[in-house]
């Protein structure tokens, strides 16, 4: 039991964070997405003595949190948050010009497909290298690649829209 | 010529930019001699680093306060009401300890990052310790005076009058807490903050908001019979107090679920 609890605080304190984020850009509100983490891990806990390989952590809660957000978005899909409600607000650091750079950007990542943005937040959040992405989305390694390029080249395309690029950034076409 | 290499590579314009904005963070071999002879790409390829590096920011977003604490001590308590009658005593000391080794690794993991010397050190210690004698001894004064202040009693004042008095300390009301039965302005050290009282199953727990204060981490306090921690929140910091870890931890959870700050 200790070990299990051990084990436990472990994974919470290693993926909470990371499992917040990919839900909050999953979910688009943080107390759902909370919910979600929540649910993700009192699953986890109940399963907890079947998870012999600690290296497949990760990929396993990934899985069932995707489950639970599935299960929620056939349920209702939930509204676009007002933007001034960012959680860019918390960061301390931000200067004016640098917060509206990152609330017009915020407010791309919003935008984006969840075709696209999954995987982006997979490599991007996550760390996920095109194989892993792959085996999590069960998709194969082409197609993460382009749903990758275009999930960037959609990004620009929004911020062109917004003026706030006059021109492509690197160069996407 | 360059043509040639490339060919050999099969890599041109058009799939080095797919493969470059496939993953920005990496530039293979094939796309290194393809920038080798194209050396112009290179600001390309930085400002693709660029962008991603941008987006990681933006993604990065910060969790609810104390959000692994709540999962750990949900699940945990689940199953020690399950698996042992006398799951109180054992819930507190799971909790307990849970605190302890989450604030330690907090107050190190932040100490590593921001504090470079001993004396900031003690010097921000005598300031935390300031300011939790100032929060109890005003928590005792206050209830000295009014006593009532701490019973379970309905909220005394609207959501509208609740909305002002948190905007007023720079906070901000997401969803109503429940247990919330007082909530009032107050005055600690001479400066103006918020006095909420939450009702926890083993007894009252005091939150105090004081605006314009500054923590580098999350400092907890023994005082006087009264066990709490100070927060640090944006551009504020949150004092936590009650009698036991347990009412603490609890309270700490209900607040920060319901109050966002900035």
């Amino acid at each position: 039991m200790k070990n299990k609890q051990h084990f436990f605080e472990k994974i919470v304190k290693a993926y909470s964070t990371d499992l917040f984020r990919f839900s909050y850009w999953l979910s688009k509100d943080r107390d759902i997405a909370e919910d979600l983490v929540q649910e993700t891990f009192a699953r986890a806990w109940r399963a907890i003595d079947n998870l012999n390989d600690e290296k497949s952590v990760k990929y396993w809660l990934l899985t069932i949190l995707r489950r639970e957000n599935a299960r929620r978005f056939k349920k209702k899909r939930p509204e676009l948050i007002d933007i001034e409600d960012a959680i860019v607000t918390d960061d301390k650091s931000n200067q004016p010009e640098e917060k509206l750079e990152k609330q017009i950007l915020y407010k791309a990542i919003m935008k984006l497909d969840d075709d696209f943005k999954e995987p982006l937040l997979l490599q991007l959040v996550w760390g996920y290298s095109g194989e892993e992405i792959g085996k999590q989305l069960e998709l194969k390694l082409a197609t993460v690649n382009t749903r990758l390029f275009r999930a960037r080249k959609q990004l620009k395309k929004i911020l062109i829209e917004e003026n706030t690029i006059k021109k492509p950034v690197g160069g996407i076409r | 010529m360059s043509n040639e290499k490339n060919n050999a590579f099969n890599l041109n314009e058009v799939t080095f930019l797919h493969r470059l904005h496939q993953n920005p963070a990496v530039v293979d071999e094939e796309m290194m001699v393809f920038l080798k002879e194209h050396p112009s790409k290179l600001e390309t390829v930085k400002q693709a680093k660029e962008f991603d590096k941008q987006l990681v920011d933006v993604m990065s977003l910060i969790p609810p306060e104390g959000l692994a604490d709540r999962i750990i001590v949900k699940n945990c308590f689940s199953n020690q009401m399950v698996n042992n009658p006398n799951w109180f005593s054992g819930f507190a000391m799971l909790a307990s300890l849970f605190l302890v080794v989450s604030i330690s690794w907090w107050a190190w993991q932040s100490n590593i990052a921001q504090v470079s010397s001993r004396d900031k050190l003690s010097i921000v210690a005598s300031l935390d310790n300031n300011m939790s004698s100032s929060i109890v001894a005003h928590i005792i004064e206050h209830v000295a005076q009014h006593p009532e202040i701490m019973t379970t009693k309905p909220l005394a004042v609207n959501d509208v009058e609740l909305q002002k008095i948190f905007n007023f300390v720079g906070a901000s009301l997401s969803k109503p807490i429940e247990t919330m039965s007082y909530a009032g302005a107050c005055v600690v050290d001479g400066k103006q903050g918020l006095h909420v009282v939450i009702q926890e199953k083993t007894g009252p727990v005091t939150v105090i908001v004081l605006p314009g204060k500054h923590l580098e981490v999350m400092q907890p306090f023994n005082e006087d019979g009264f066990i709490g921690n100070l927060i640090p929140v944006k551009g504020a910091v949150v004092a936590i107090v009650g009698k036991s870890e347990i009412q603490v931890v609890m309270a700490q959870a209900s607040f920060f679920k319901a109050v966002k700050f900035g």
